[in-house]
């Protein structure tokens, strides 16, 4: 038999590898920009020393880098302690309103950490009604008098970005717990483990690529964290590289703290991936999800006690605040033109959230199809951008895209025409590469953890009925992880609509997002005059939530 | 392959033209719109001209070094003198002409290459808890060091431009080593870590946690317009301090028109509105800041606050030492 050699196949993958490189090379750009930026001082003699470095590395820098950590481990913390439980309650038992707390747990994604933390600050500050009142019952007279707990430290923001960040590892924990082994745990069943030993010993395990993934976004999420450590008078990694380089004028220094936090970013990554490296294990069988025990009374009492709690602090009272501040500035918050910033709020959001996850994709599936390193390095460096605080990644997008716009000005008056302007960096294009680099990981954190669940024999028998690659992925892996495309999809648009520093920096003329409007406002403390445009950021993302959870519910 | 790329240029063309036609200034605002928004509204309406603002608190300088030639930014917008004279330093901005308007401005507030021109002032004031505060009309920012307030004074963060202007012209005034020994006084002082903003101390005067706070002027003004933080203004007194030798630190807003304005006329126009009588008045009238002409007046609640000496120092005197300040402020933890 005569085999024609099909080189089509050899050159789409090609084609795929080397788009995938170049998508790579523009994500990378903003931080090699920087690294450029900060190493040109040694090249172009100054006119006076920089040594904002070392100046900040003998006062302050210590202490920041230790403010960074303890504010990562405290939010990681009461992310874990907010998600875990619940995501393992909704994925294995069935109890009266599971359906509806399992969306509720999410919620809490839509409305941005520093919204919540000026609210809680509002509420608990010694000038707060919580501490007045409790003065006046026990007439005390100063702060001496008693002991409160202080909002504005480190755990009150440990918190706060927990309550806010916990819903990621929350929804990739129970997509995997849904999924989990059930012919394990009914052979450990069989053996008589206990089900919290079934739990610790199964299941817990086999989520750990989820719960590691979960973790890694909420720790790079808090580290880049501006708005709360802002708010609550915390100087960190991120104050200091704002301070360094806005302040004291310091690039060089700005983009030497960046690099450091990149550095922890990446032996957090390491550490993790390390400490699972020879684990792989998937289960092909019983592809159905688990069957859920029945839940008894008295668990399900307990589990809507504890998540309604948690759903209270990171949702209800937030909203309810927000929709009274809205009703005492009646006046000031009805305003035709946050209508207008919805809209454009939106369309941004959709689009950077549609790249993002096809970008994901196309990341995720090479590395399964060709798995190596190059493939892995691509992978992981299109998720750096998650990591660089959002006013640092503005201006390193604008340097490359500020000399593209110069180049092709020149180019088209060359060829006889008028200069166009900033067609790049001065339109949405800026703020949605923004977005897409900035929130890659988080759609690329999502397809990975559905990747992980899947086996690799599905694809070996995929191969072995010699099914190309393309239908492979068409036809059994874009099926199977339609749920992660979602979860994808969603956590990015959410993250858009509450996106800020970058947005500030980078948004055109007469162009706000809700984000932006609302902030003008909260930066200087009066959030109750733009509660209606925080009200419509939580909407906003609520919308897509809902969505889901509608779809979900039909199947 | 020629045709493509004059379809594209043509098609680019299109869409960017819509921003080169109509008449109109585009801003750069280190200023909240809703501060600057109703005299832009008014400019607007004499003039036809169309406002386009950008605002954010940091950034912007970046964003203009960046964009260079291409910058559409016609007009800066800040709210502190460093970044005024940072602008003409970093080569940003451009001279305007200096027309009869602005030379109604006093030379102190406008840069004598006419590369900047200050709009408002404001001043550092201290305030001070009715209550338990007693009288303090004579206290001097050299005061807040002193052991007797120990545990009573509150303020926003320390690196905030208008605290960043204070430390500077302390150091223009007793040098860096008197400075840092007042700083690390001052740090004593405090009761409670450097946090939120201006009035967010007035508030926590009126609650008790603290007796003296240092604070803008025209948030006074604000507040007693606001149903909820009326209370809390009606909780402290104003003082000017250093009536007695050199006068109160000014601090003004103010405006440079940008190296490459694509519409410098413009620019130009709107500077001369907001230095104009009227702009100035409601400068006065809806922000309660000092007006710099010398035509207009401040608003009657703000007179009623009384007349006071200003500190007379130039403003690029104080500027220069805005680094050294920075530092000193890191170096005794001031807001750690």
């Amino acid at each position: 038999m005569n085999v024609k050699p099909n080189t089509g196949p050899r050159i789409a993958g090609l084609i795929l590898s080397a788009s995938s490189a170049i998508i790579c090379a523009v994500m990378l750009m903003p931080i090699i920009a920087l690294i450029f930026e900060s190493l040109s001082s040694f090249f172009v003699p100054a006119a006076e020393i920089d040594d904002t470095f070392s100046d900040l590395a003998d006062s302050v820098l210590s202490q920041y880098i230790l403010n960074s950590l303890a504010i990562v481990a405290g939010t990681l913390l009461f992310a874990c302690l907010f998600a875990i439980a619940p995501a393992w309650w909704c994925a294995h038992y069935e109890f009266v309103g599971r359906r509806y707390l399992q969306w509720m747990m999410v919620f809490p994604l839509a409305i941005p950490a520093y919204i919540s933390a000026y609210i809680y600050t509002d509420a608990l500050d010694y000038a707060g009604p919580i501490q007045s009142s409790l003065r006046q019952i026990f007439s005390w007279q100063s702060p001496h008098d008693y002991w409160f707990i202080d909002i504005r430290s480190r755990w009150g923001a440990s918190l706060m970005l927990g309550l806010a960040l916990f819903p990621y590892i929350f929804l990739l924990l129970r997509n995997t717990f849904e999924q989990g082994s059930q012919s394990l745990s009914q052979a450990a069943q069989l053996m008589g483990a206990s089900p919290r030993k079934i739990f610790w010993t199964i299941h817990l395990p086999l989520a750990r690529p989820a719960l590691a993934i979960g973790c890694t976004l909420v720790a790079m999420e808090s580290l880049a964290d501006y708005g709360t450590v802002q708010l609550f008078a915390i100087s960190t990694l991120t104050t200091a590289i704002y301070d360094s380089w806005l302040v004291y004028g310091s690039l060089a220094s700005a983009a030497k703290i960046s690099c450091l936090t990149l550095l922890f970013v990446i032996s957090l990554v390491a550490l993790e991936k390390n400490s699972r490296k020879k684990q792989q294990h998937f289960d092909s069988r019983g592809g159905k999800p688990n069957d859920k025990i029945k839940a008894s009374n008295a668990k399900t009492s307990f589990i809507w006690l504890f998540c309604g709690l948690v759903f209270c602090l990171g949702f209800l009272i937030p909203l309810i605040t927000l929709i009274g501040y809205c009703a005492d500035y009646w006046l000031e918050n009805i305003n035709g033109d946050i209508l207008r910033h919805s809209q454009s709020t939106f369309m941004l959001a959709t689009t950077a959230a549609f790249i993002a996850t096809l970008l994901a994709i196309l990341f995720n599936s090479q590395q399964r199809f060709m798995p190596g390193p190059i493939n892995q390095t691509k992978l992981s460096l299109s998720s750096l951008g998650y990591a660089i605080p959002g006013t640092v990644l503005a201006i390193g997008i604008l340097i490359p895209l500020g000399q593209l716009d110069i180049w092709i000005n020149h180019f088209i008056q060359w060829l006889g025409f008028e200069k166009v302007g900033l067609i790049f960096s001065g339109t949405s294009f800026a703020l949605i590469l923004a977005f897409v680099i900035r929130f890659s990981a988080v759609s690329n954190g999502s397809i990975q953890a559905a990747y992980k669940q899947m086996p690799t024999n599905l694809d070996a028998a995929s191969t072995t009925l010699k099914a190309s690659k393309f239908k492979t992925f068409s036809k059994i892996h874009l099926p199977i992880m339609r749920p992660a495309l979602i979860t994808a999809f969603l956590l990015v648009f959410i993250e858009c609509v509450k996106e800020l520093p970058a947005s500030l920096l980078l948004r055109p003329f007469d162009f706000e997002t809700l984000a932006t409007y609302v902030y003008q406002f909260a930066s200087d403390e009066q959030l109750e005059h733009a509660a209606s445009g925080a009200l419509l950021i939580i909407i906003v993302s609520l919308l897509p939530i809902l969505l889901l959870s509608r779809t979900q519910r039909m199947r | 392959m020629r045709a493509l790329l004059l379809t594209l240029a043509l098609a680019a063309t299109s869409l960017t033209a819509s921003l080169a036609q109509a008449e109109q200034v585009n801003i750069y605002s280190f200023r909240q719109p809703f501060l600057i928004e109703p005299i832009l509204a008014e400019f607007t309406k004499e003039t036809g001209i169309e406002t386009k603002v950008v605002f954010a608190k940091k950034g912007l300088i970046q964003r203009l070094k960046r964009e260079g030639e291409l910058s559409p930014a016609d007009l800066v917008l800040t709210s502190d003198f460093n970044k005024l004279l940072q602008l003409k330093e970093d080569g940003l901005s451009q001279a305007f002409e200096l027309s009869a308007t602005l030379k109604s401005i006093p030379t102190q507030f406008r840069d004598s290459d006419n590369e900047w021109l200050a709009l408002t002032k404001r001043v550092r004031n201290v305030y001070s808890s009715k209550e338990r505060a007693g009288d303090l009309s004579n206290i001097r920012y050299e005061d807040l060091a002193d052991a007797k307030f120990k545990g009573r004074i509150c303020t926003r963060s320390g690196k905030h431009p208008y605290n960043l202007g204070l430390v500077a012209s302390m150091i223009a005034h007793h040098g860096e080593a008197e400075t840092e020994t007042w700083l690390e006084g001052v740090k004593t002082n405090l009761a409670r870590k450097p946090q939120g903003n201006d009035r967010g101390q007035v508030k926590a005067i009126k609650e008790g946690l603290c007796d003296i706070s240092l604070g803008n002027s025209y948030y006074l003004g604000k507040m007693l317009q606001d149903p909820k933080q009326v209370i809390w203004a009606n909780a402290v007194n104003l003082n000017f301090p250093n009536q007695e030798d050199r006068g109160s630190h000014i601090n003004v807003s103010g405006a440079v028109i940008a190296k490459y304005a694509p519409h410098k006329q413009s620019a130009q126009a709107l500077l001369e509105f907001l230095s104009s009588k009227s702009a100035q008045n409601l400068y006065a009238e809806l922000n309660m800041e000092y007006p710099v002409s010398i035509k207009a007046q401040p608003s009657t609640l703000v007179k009623s606050w009384g007349e006071f000496k200003e500190d007379n120092l130039p403003l690029e005197k104080v500027a220069q030492y805005r680094k050294q300040a920075l530092k000193l402020i890191d170096k005794v933890h001031f807001d750690l």
